[in-house]
């Protein structure tokens, strides 16, 4: 074999060689400098759920401020009652629990916004405590119960610590339990959220919501993170409420809404409509 | 005939040469085929980390001048103070720059100094490309984005003034002034009026050519109390894609893949990681920055309250801070700051802790006094300590020492003054008691 025919051969394989390192560098570049966009790889999520049979909705992408809350579980209810007296009802503790029956019953006069004959009597300071503080939760209010959550930084306190709830018997309000909490304030400066369209996302990445389901509803509130002596920690926390297309019952899910943690993902718990 | 053969002999080292420079390439850059791995990852979970590079690199500290030429420090409780006044400069318009070449002194004191106006300032120098970014979603970006990059330390917004931003530098006394259109002023001064505010007297003043902080009162801040989460190393290895076993000696856990190394100490909670990322060996301090947040953010840390603190050009390192309310965590290394630094070669380091400001929890405990700077020091001029050698005053949050030996424990944050004296930070108690 000739010196020539040798270089030839050297001369393509080098050749093709080169290509190939060439191609190695070029594909790892643009890897390192893309920027991973975030928005992009949730969008591409709910799209997959949609793809998985999942009714979706609209969800905004927002990042709402959150902060973390303090609130003080005391007698307040209690000591509260010895300076101002509530008027038509018989009034009981259970704890820190108020349980009231009223003497003369309230008929509801809509039927179909039950909770606007209860605003009346909420917003009235004879008859309920605090009251100003409490707001209308109709997803949790059912056929029997019309429930009022105290509210903290224009947001619901999901606790069972701080809500209102009328007793609805045959079209006429016959009582009320309250349980109340005292000094409701942010702990540090807001801090932005995740937005709820993230929310799902981590709810589905960690297989938390099924195919063929439908997203009733979702709402960003304060639910409880945990308790140090007579105070309670609240982080904002996306709520999430579907249904199976083969089930009636209703399905709860939580997502803390600073870290992302799913905060009920073992025994979800059912929500009665 | 003759050139056709060295014509082949050419091409064939050409391509040898080229071949072995690209392999040379691969072989000390292993982050080209590594990178590929983590990126496949990032895609399949949700990333949880929203934080912006203008909240990384947002001003720490505000200062508002009166019309009476009194100056307060000014932080807020329920919002984010600096994210709110920054918002309000999102609709100015037409930007223009101008540069001030006097450098004087005098001129210099009198716009940090002026009436109606409002400072925003920054630990450490950034530039002007940085600052550009942080208005992103201001209608001058675009324009800002064009100007000469300049370093900067701090903003100046005038009150009163509709037309006009300066930028300036302490460094030779450097103003760079932004001309913007006409634009309405009202709603940055409701920004500014709120009750959630709180307001420490300062005045700013000159200290051996150097603007100094003076708080003129003593000043009353509150403690706070934080629940620590001490992160599992294995949690980040999985995170950085390290898929061997750890190696444990002692009190360190080792994790090493090629030419990357995770390493945590088990008592102290610090984590070293270092990997070759060759876009940290830039001599820019607009890359160096960028380039340093879009790393950072890829470690799988919290950065809650996490802000830019200081930059060393020719150390190439970069501090980034725990803030509470508005003033930092000092003094609590490891904890407390996440550390970038380029090395000679290739390789960055990063260095940070397990441990993390996690759950605030109210404390219930007094606010502490802290003196103002003339009592400051008198006291150090009693305890045998030269004034004039003092350079900075800082109020800055510790926790005490032993934060790092417990996990999810209960920490308290007490606000102490920081003296920089002789070029070395100290706290004042430290200074006035262990002397």
């Amino acid at each position: 074999m000739d010196f020539k025919r040798i270089e030839w051969i050297f001369l393509i394989t080098f050749a093709v060689i080169d290509f190939f390192l060439f191609a190695i560098v070029r594909q790892n570049r643009n890897i390192q400098n893309e920027s991973i966009n975030q928005d992009s790889s949730t969008a591409t999520i709910i799209k997959d759920m949609r793809d998985d049979q999942i009714s979706v909705g609209n969800v905004s992408d927002k990042t709402p401020y959150g902060y973390y809350i303090s609130a003080t579980q005391n007698n307040s209810l209690k000591s509260a009652l010895r300076s101002n007296q509530l008027y038509n009802q018989t009034v009981s503790f259970n704890g820190n629990k108020l349980h009231s029956s009223f003497k003369r019953q309230y008929v509801i006069t809509d039927k179909k916004h039950p909770e606007n004959t209860a605003n009346k009597i909420l917003t009235n300071t004879k008859l309920i405590q605090f009251g100003k503080n409490y707001s209308y939760n109709a997803n949790l209010s059912t056929n029997n119960e019309i429930v009022y959550t105290e509210n903290a930084e224009n947001r619901y306190l999901y606790s069972k610590e701080a809500q209102i709830k009328f007793k609805v018997n045959k079209g006429v309000l016959t009582g009320y339990s309250q349980t109340y909490l005292n000094m409701v304030n942010p702990l540090r400066e807001g801090t932005k959220a995740l937005s709820g369209r993230k929310a799902l996302a981590i709810l589905y990445q960690n297989n938390n919501i099924p195919s063929n389901s439908k997203i009733e509803w979702i709402d960003l509130a304060y639910t409880k993170l945990l308790t140090m002596k007579n105070n309670i920690i609240f982080v904002p926390t996306w709520i999430v409420v579907y249904k199976t297309n083969n089930s009636e019952t209703l399905q709860m899910n939580e997502v803390n809404a600073f870290n992302g943690t799913v905060l009920k993902n073992e025994n979800t718990s059912t929500v009665s409509n | 005939m003759k050139i056709k053969d060295y014509l082949l002999t050419f091409l064939l080292a050409g391509t040898i040469i080229v071949s072995i420079v690209l392999s040379t390439i691969l072989w000390y850059n292993p982050a080209y085929y590594q990178k590929n791995r983590s990126s496949e990852v990032n895609n399949s979970k949700v990333s949880i980390t929203t934080h912006s590079l203008s909240y990384i690199y947002a001003p720490s500290q505000v200062i508002k001048t009166n019309s009476d030429g009194k100056q307060n420090m000014l932080t807020n409780r329920s919002v984010n103070l600096v994210d709110g006044i920054l918002n309000q400069l999102n609709d100015y318009h037409q930007a223009k720059f101008s540069n001030d070449q006097q450098k004087s002194k005098s001129n210099y004191f009198k716009i940090l100094n002026r009436p109606n106006s409002l400072m925003l300032n920054y630990s450490s120098s950034i530039n002007t490309k940085i600052f550009s970014k942080i208005m992103d979603n201001s209608k001058i970006h675009n324009q800002l984005s064009n100007f000469p990059d300049h370093s900067i330390n701090r903003i100046v917004i005038p009150t009163d003034d509709a037309d006009n931003i300066y930028l300036l530098s302490d460094h030779n006394f450097t103003i760079y002034r932004i001309t913007v259109n006409h634009h309405p002023l009202k709603k940055l001064n409701k920004e500014l009026s709120g009750n959630s505010i709180k307001r420490i007297p300062i005045q700013m003043t000159d200290r051996n050519n150097i603007p100094f902080i003076q708080f003129t009162k003593d000043i009353s801040m509150p403690q706070y109390g934080y629940i620590i989460n001490k992160q599992n190393i294995s949690y980040y290895a999985s995170y950085l894609n390290f898929s061997s076993n750890s190696k444990t000696n002692r009190n360190r856990t080792v994790y090493d893949s090629n030419s990357r190394q995770l390493e945590a100490n088990d008592k102290s909670s610090q984590v070293i990681y270092s990997t070759a990322q060759d876009n940290m060996q830039t001599d820019s301090t607009d890359e160096f920055l960028r380039n340093a947040y879009h790393n950072i953010i890829q470690l799988g840390l919290n950065l809650d309250n996490v802000h830019f603190y200081s930059y060393n050009h020719s150390k190439k390192s970069i501090d980034y801070r725990y803030f509470v309310e508005g003033f930092p965590i000092l003094g609590n290394e490891p904890w407390g700051v996440i550390k970038v630094e380029a090395q000679y070669n290739n390789d960055v380091r990063y260095y940070f802790s397990l441990n993390d400001l996690e759950v605030p929890v109210p404390t219930g405990r007094a606010n502490i006094v802290l003196p103002s700077t003339d009592k400051v020091f008198n006291n150090l001029r009693a305890a045998g300590y030269d004034p004039n050698r003092v350079s900075d005053v800082e109020i800055g949050y510790n926790s005490g020492p032993n934060t790092h030996q417990n996990s999810n424990i209960l920490i308290n944050l007490k606000p102490s003054l920081y003296i920089k004296y002789n070029g070395k930070w100290m706290t004042y108690n430290h200074m006035l008691y262990h002397n």
